[in-house]
């Protein structure tokens, strides 16, 4: 019998959750599987920690199963007997929907349930405080954002007329933005010299998927690894105490789970005006065809492009990016790939719209010769430049500060000695200079001497605007050299492996050496190591980078490597850091201290001979001083 | 009374139904009547308020059908391709109708279950395209529909089922006024259950008239002798010395005017549907053979 509300049916729910019941069974089976998994053998607090990392997993889990509990609730859409012969019935279309929203959230809320029921009697016997809740916390974030791609689903399964066209639809509103980037990061952005990826990953706000999965920030029990440690450390001497807290990402679930309910309002608007007659059919939005044809030919011709690159390694490698419109003109099989990938990805289209090979007509291609001349004329517009962002330098008096790192995704430590922004501006334009081409790095390594170092500069403007620029030198070239100041200074070497920190609040150091590893808490031996330590970097030899020190001796037999790493767990502020730190066989304070501390094995340092220490004589040839002639 | 009013419905840039108006009067039976493609499923979609039209309107008693559910409550009907849900037992299946449509008859139910004998708790995809056509025929009569739009309603069953199956509908009909709309491309098999036809052909409706409006403005005589004088023959074949002439006329007029000519032997047959409607859609150039079969 019909409800007195007609938002849903009784009876269409019903046969919705016994009809599907496999399906979210299954999903019940995992789940519980996947508690089960996170048990190991410290359950009393890897238990909890596993949960609280849990909502990010689960947000790929969700990705996928809310696509599916849509495709089946909607299937019948997508078939003309079964569109027919349910829509013959005497319900409407929102008690069709309602009917079939309650049954998808059904599909979700049961399952992660009977997980929270299971988890939180799992949790007795934490010592993590109030462990119980977490399971409670767990089954919100999952359903805010299963309501999310829940109501994505819906709204794409009522663009579509068939199960394909669903889930291009879904698939395309969850990583569209997210290709678009992967493009512009890997076939746009390289060819623009000192360029770096930045700007194209906010498009990412765009992709919901991989948002959700950044949002880590929802529970954590802060500082597990270095409680648990202590607790080991002190021979389980006291009893280990453990909480967890709720971060800020609970604010980000909100909205997107409103935004599901937004889709599935859009569901019905949709779905009111749906012609059952597209039963069957790729799109149900007739609007849609042209996008889809064109969306369709370009992730054709860009992914023909990425098998192209794949194939022959002639990729515009970003480490060495300088491209010219020669350049394009010079690799024919990259754009014959281009068009072959449009051609084929255009007519596919037309062929999944039309349900029919017979597409090839001639009114289909002033169209597909229109997109070939656009993307055409990204590639050229983007490689002549004309915002001139290749050559950009700033004016010193826009820039607030400015730091130096190895590559752009590291933290970039603020250089504030006078002349440093002059310094790196300098260096920044020598670079330009220098321009490592890739075909001038093919020529070079024919003597195999063609060694080639990076760094990235930042520009903070006063403006608050970042710029960053990354620039692969020649190691042997003057660049490389000039930029040896910088690389030497003590907030650069660290930089690389503890991000930007105060080494001076220095609490304790433990050195995993060659020979043997120690601990320093002794405050007068953490000075003397941060002495040797200032003192190499002073001298120019503390540079984080074998191209800097060769010709410079070995350690224990020729064929052993130039350089001790010694790993050094460094506790700074009441955290805990792991990192290598390289020191060379010219890094003589630090290098004398280890020694002092029985830390190395034997050291040589004569010079050792082999092409594996020669400096490029390619280099050397292409910056001689000019001879003076009389 | 069951309505469609200069109904246009276009896929794409064709025309299924181009401007149709077919009327069923209440407690009719009526037979649709049609070639393949011509718009008679595109039709019948419209009156189970499946399709919505894009001009005209499709009415039960003056109410629109198209989303409203008190209309569609009563109406039933079995699409010549039937669906079930899979792995559905006939038994699933009563428990969905008896959940979605109101006026769902119980006793009726179990009253049929007697007479078709289908297996309860198979699922029904395993049933023979005949015992999937009694199937419907069980659930949908049991919604104790007003009306009744079946397509190609006997395809697929044997001749005895057919038979029982007509029994079944022409008993509703007798007993709760039942309108019953068939569509069909066979004229044979509704000739004996329908008291109104209309004839499609390209999404146009050719003819539409009772049929014993039909029968009575038509007659197939037979005789031996001369020719009566003044009537209105639409065909005479001739085989030996016997005549047989299709002439417009009532029966009692053309039977005077027979007997005034007195022939050596006239006798007056009723015409079969196919015969009507060939000799009617004669005048206007219709290829009529061509499209019935």
């Amino acid at each position: 019998m019909q409800l007195k509300t007609s938002c849903c049916n009784k009876t269409v729910i019903r046969k919705d959750l016994t009809r599907f019941a496999p399906v979210w069974g299954a999903y019940i089976l995992a789940l519980v599987m996947g508690v089960f998994l996170l048990l190991d053998e410290d359950r009393d607090h890897s238990f909890a920690n596993h949960l609280t990392t849990l909502p990010m997993f689960m947000a790929v889990v969700n990705c996928g199963y809310a696509m599916l509990v849509a495709q089946l609730l909607f299937g019948d859409l997508y078939t003309a007997r079964s569109c027919y012969a349910l829509h013959a019935m005497p319900l409407r279309r929102e008690t069709w929907l309602g009917s079939h929203i309650v049954s998808g959230l059904v599909m979700s809320l049961v399952p992660t349930l009977i997980m929270a029921i299971l988890a939180t009697v799992l949790t007795m016997g934490s010592v993590v405080e109030r462990a119980w809740m977490l399971p409670w916390y767990v089954f919100g974030a999952v359903n805010l954002q299963y309501l999310f791609f829940f109501g994505l689903a819906c709204l794409s399964s009522f663009f579509a007329g068939n199960r394909l066209g669903m889930i291009a639809c879904y698939g395309a509103a969850n990583f569209l933005a997210g290709a678009v980037a992967a493009v512009v990061h890997s076939l746009y952005q390289p060819m623009l010299y000192g360029l770096v990826p930045g700007s194209e990953e906010k498009l990412l706000v765009f992709s919901p998927m991989l948002n959700i999965t950044e949002q880590s920030h929802l529970l954590e029990i802060p500082d597990y690894g270095e409680l648990l440690q202590d607790w080991w450390l002190a021979k389980e001497s006291y009893p280990l105490r453990m909480s967890f807290t709720t971060g800020e990402g609970w604010g980000y679930l909100a909205v997107i789970a409103l935004l599901g309910i937004v889709f599935l309002g859009a569901s019905l608007v949709l779905y009111r005006r749906r012609k059952l007659e597209a039963a069957g059919d790729l799109l149900a939005v007739k609007p849609l065809e042209p996008l889809f044809q064109i969306g369709v030919a370009l992730a054709c011709g860009y992914g023909f492009q990425f098998v192209h690159d794949s194939l022959t390694d002639a990729s515009y490698n970003p480490y060495y990016a300088t491209q010219s419109l020669g350049n394009f003109v010079r690799n024919r099989g990259w754009f014959l790939f281009l068009a072959v990938g449009l051609v084929v990805g255009w007519f596919g289209a037309r062929m999944l719209l039309e349900r029919s090979a017979r597409v090839f007509r001639k009114q289909a291609v002033p169209g597909l010769v229109v997109l070939a001349a656009v993307v055409a004329l990204t590639f050229a517009g983007t490689a002549m430049d004309p915002l001139g962002l290749e050559t950009w330098m700033p004016d010193p008096e826009d820039v607030a500060s400015v730091g130096f790192a190895q590559d752009y995704y590291l933290d970039f430590p603020t250089l504030e000695r006078p002349g440093d922004l002059e310094t790196v501006m300098n260096l920044h334009a020598m670079a330009l200079n220098e321009r490592v081409t890739a075909e001038e790095l093919a020529d070079s390594t024919k003597d195999n001497y063609g060694y080639t170092t990076s760094f990235c500069v930042k520009y903070t403007m006063k403006n608050g605007s970042e710029v960053k620029r990354r620039y692969q030198v020649w190691a042997d070239g003057p660049t490389a050299q000039a930029a040896l100041s910088l690389w030497t200074r003590p907030e650069v070497v660290l930089s690389d492996y503890f991000g930007v920190f105060d080494i001076s609040q220095l609490e304790s150091l433990y050195i995993n050496g060659p020979k043997q590893g120690i601990t320093i808490r002794d405050q007068a031996e953490l000075d003397s190591f941060l002495a040797a330590f200032y003192a190499d970097c002073e001298a120019g030899t503390m540079a984080q980078g074998w191209l800097y020190h060769r010709n410079k001796g070995w350690f224990g037999s020729p064929y052993d490597e130039t350089v001790v790493r010694s790993s050094i767990d460094v506790n700074l502020e009441g955290k805990r850091y792991s990192a290598y730190l390289s020191v060379y066989p010219d890094c003589a304070n630090t290098l004398q201290w280890l020694q002092d501390r029985d830390v190395l094995k034997e050291l040589n340092l004569e010079p050792r001979e082999g092409d594996y220490d020669q400096q490029s004589t390619y280099i050397a040839e292409k910056y001689a001083e000019p001879t003076s002639t009389k | 009374m069951l309505e469609l009013k200069n109904v246009t419905k276009t896929f794409g840039s064709f025309k299924a139904l181009d401007e149709l108006t077919l009327t069923v009067p209440k407690g009719a039976v009526y037979g649709l009547v049609g070639p393949n493609g011509a718009g008679k499923s595109t039709a019948i979609r419209h009156l189970t308020g499946v399709y919505q039209p894009d001009s005209g309107s499709v009415l039960l008693d003056g109410q629109p059908i198209f989303e409203n559910t008190a209309v569609k409550s009563r109406i039933g009907s079995i699409p010549d391709d039937v669906f079930y849900f899979s792995a559905a037992s006939l038994e699933d299946m009563h428990r969905y109708y008896r959940g979605i449509y109101p006026r769902f008859d119980e006793a009726l139910y179990q009253k049929l279950g007697s007479i078709f004998e289908l297996p309860k708790n198979t699922p029904v995809r395993r049933f023979s395209k005949g015992m999937q056509k009694q199937a419907a025929f069980h659930l949908t009569l049991c919604t104790r529909p007003e009306v009744l739009i079946l397509d190609e309603p006997v395809d697929g069953l044997d001749p005895v089922m057919r038979r029982q199956v007509m029994s079944l509908i022409l008993a509703e009909v007798a007993e709760m006024e039942t309108t019953v709309l068939i569509s069909s491309h066979n004229l044979r098999e509704l000739e004996d259950v329908c008291d109104h036809v209309g004839i499609m052909d390209h999404g146009k409706m050719l003819l539409e008239r009772s049929l014993a409006d039909m029968q009575g403005s038509t007659v197939k005589l037979q005789l031996v002798g001369h020719t009566p004088e003044g009537l209105d023959i639409l065909h005479e074949s001739i085989s030996g010395r016997l005549k047989t002439l299709i002439v417009r006329g009532q029966p009692w007029e053309v039977s005077t005017k027979v007997a005034a000519s007195k022939p050596v032997y006239s006798d007056i047959l009723p015409l079969s549907l196919e015969e009507i409607f060939i000799y009617e859609l004669g005048g206007v150039n219709y290829a009529v053979k061509d499209i019935l079969l």
